[in-house]
């Protein structure tokens, strides 16, 4: 009886530690999607058909029943971010499909554990489009799952992929740029056209462009600054898309750290410490390195914190010399 | 005897068992994305020199004046980014079950772990938002929270503290990799709610541009800590709603 007794023991103790290691079989299942390419420019005539082909991949844990759409987007703010406007109707959405035998464009398809599917995006332009640019995400989606009886929040996930069309009958849609602000960001006070910092400090400098022409670009060119003692600086301009009627912070180039880097004169041994006036001159081309816009700004820079920290202690020299005479008197006088 | 190969059996079913879960784990951590990946670039194709590698591919026409012959130009992927690693998004689970929900208590929370692979994406934003409020099959609603009354939160850029157990709805805190800074100091958030008029635009929830010191890069991981609490009089029933989270590159 006692050995039945711990023969129950042990098999409640095992299924109830069974239990524990298992959780909740939908909590536990993970969903992914991965897409190539993240980006697609496209310059086209009217009249054109091309296609490209899409890599969707499921990483997750689960089947999943996916859909697809097309999407038109504008920028979210100037860093580059997109709003999906889901509320804008497409009114070129003719223009796109599937080319793939088994799959339109917004059909629901099954996309197995592991499994990839390529999607091969066909953009056939008519002949009588419009000369413009048209911004679009091809966004695949997946269903959620329903569960009954479980008080919960169940997730969907969605990725996409930025196209960016440009149609024109000759290659050279008329671009424009305008330097909407160039500055040092870290500058203590301006006098005039001088801007002023702080000798120990990286100047970090801010150019924002804005597209005013009709259609997107890439400024190419870079960020020039010279010293009176004739030592020069040069910062590679990052070559970020401009969408029609927008601003953007343009970033750099590091070639050092193959990234995209804050446009900031970096510190070493040459230039760590800055004194005197400079010159920053920005000169750039859309979509080509030319000098077709450019600007220049100018800056002192001096040791302010040094000055001050200096002038603080010689103060606080003089203060304590000062209280010790103060109280070598009050001493004689008593 | 009998009793120890009973015991030796059921200690062999559990370790088999710790090693299954272990196989599973490992199935989700699979896929480095080292795979080489050819896009046809209308007969603009090829073979990759390394596994992790190739440089930015241009096809219909470089050279100028051909555009007029051709008829198109394509660029794939960031020009300054030569990596092929897909951009990837997971989120580690399918649903969130908060069980049986205790009143006024702020431990009624659940997380839920987002990972972003990068590598081939200028910067990237994950968005969230709801489809609507936590709802009952009786209609009954849980609301979405504004937080502690002395520092309120929305669902675009203000986060708030939520430390009382007399504040009630249904919020998040993000924590990690990339994540915007307001959620910083354990603030939380409403999700935006596509039930809403006018109907709100999902939000960044974690993601990275350029200008914000983005590196293209694997395994950006944040966790998303999310928040129920209801007061005593909440009518009983299971209450549901789905939450969308939508990946996206920059441009």
């Amino acid at each position: 009886m006692k050995k039945i007794k711990l023969k129950i023991f042990f098999v409640f103790f095992i299924f109830s530690l069974l239990y524990l290691l298992f959780p909740n079989k939908i909590e536990a299942q993970s969903l992914g999607l991965s897409l190539y390419p993240p980006l697609l420019e496209v310059m086209i005539k009217p009249g054109k058909t091309i296609t490209q082909v899409y890599q969707l991949n499921n990483q997750g844990e689960n089947d999943l029943v996916i859909t697809s759409k097309i999407l038109v987007f504008e920028p979210a703010d100037e860093l580059g971010n997109v709003r999906i406007k889901t509320d804008a109707s497409l009114a070129m959405s003719d223009w796109f499909s599937f080319q793939n035998t088994d799959l339109n464009l917004g059909d629901n398809f099954v996309l197995k554990i592991g499994q990839e599917q390529q999607v091969v995006l066909k953009i056939k332009v008519p002949e009588n489009a419009l000369e413009d640019d048209y911004y679009l995400t091809l966004l695949f989606e997946s269903l959620p799952e329903l569960t009954l009886n479980q008080g919960n929040t169940q997730n969907k996930i969605q990725i996409g992929a930025n196209l960016l069309l440009t149609v024109s009958e000759t290659g050279e849609p008329p671009r424009k740029a305008e330097i909407a602000e160039f500055k040092i960001k870290n500058a203590w006070f301006k006098i005039g056209s001088w801007q002023f910092i702080d000798s120990f400090v990286n100047p970090l400098i801010i150019l924002r462009v804005k597209n005013i022409g009709r259609s997107l670009f890439k400024p190419m060119g870079t960020i020039n600054v010279s010293g009176w003692t004739g030592g020069k600086y040069l910062l590679e301009l990052l070559p970020e898309n401009i969408l029609t009627n927008s601003l953007r912070q343009s970033q750099c180039f590091s070639t050092d750290q193959n990234q995209p880097s804050p446009c900031q004169l970096e510190t070493n041994w040459k230039n760590k410490f800055l004194i005197g006036p400079y010159q920053v001159k920005v000169t750039f081309g859309l979509d080509k390195i030319s000098e077709d816009y450019q600007q220049t700004l100018h800056f002192f820079a001096f040791p302010f914190t040094l000055i001050v920290t200096l002038l603080f202690i010689i103060l606080v020299f003089y203060l304590i010399k000062k209280y010790s005479r103060f109280k070598d008197n009050l001493d004689k006088s008593v | 005897m009998k009793i120890k190969i009973f015991l030796i059996f059921l200690l062999l079913c559990l370790l088999s068992s710790l090693f299954l879960k272990e196989t599973r784990a490992q199935s989700s951590l699979k896929s480095p994305n080292y795979e080489i990946t050819l896009p046809n670039l209308n007969m603009v194709s090829g073979n990759a020199d390394s596994p992790g590698y190739k440089m930015g591919v241009t096809g219909g026409q470089t050279a100028p004046g051909l555009y007029s012959s051709t008829g198109y130009k394509i660029k794939a992927g960031f020009q300054y980014i030569h990596s092929i690693i897909p951009f990837s998004f997971q989120i580690d689970s399918l649903a969130l079950d908060f069980g049986i929900l205790t009143p006024q208590v702020l431990t009624n929370e659940k997380t839920l772990t987002l990972t972003v692979n990068s590598g081939s994406a200028g910067g990237y934003q994950i968005l969230a938002r709801e489809n609507d409020n936590l709802k009952s099959t009786a209609l009954s609603e849980i609301p979405d929270t504004s937080c502690d009354l002395g520092d309120t939160c929305d669902y675009q850029v203000n986060a708030g503290t939520w430390t009382q157990n007399t504040t009630y709805g249904f919020g998040y805190n993000m924590a990690g990799t990339d994540v915007p800074t307001e959620f910083s100091g354990g603030k939380f958030k409403r999700f935006a709610n596509a039930a809403n008029i006018p109907t709100e635009n999902p939000t960044k929830v974690m993601g990275l541009t350029p200008a914000e010191g983005h590196e293209a890069g694997k395994n950006k991981i944040a966790t998303m800590t999310l928040r129920i609490n209801i007061d005593n009089i909440q009518a009983a029933g299971v209450y549901q709603n789905i939450l969308s989270f939508t990946a996206l590159p920059t441009y």
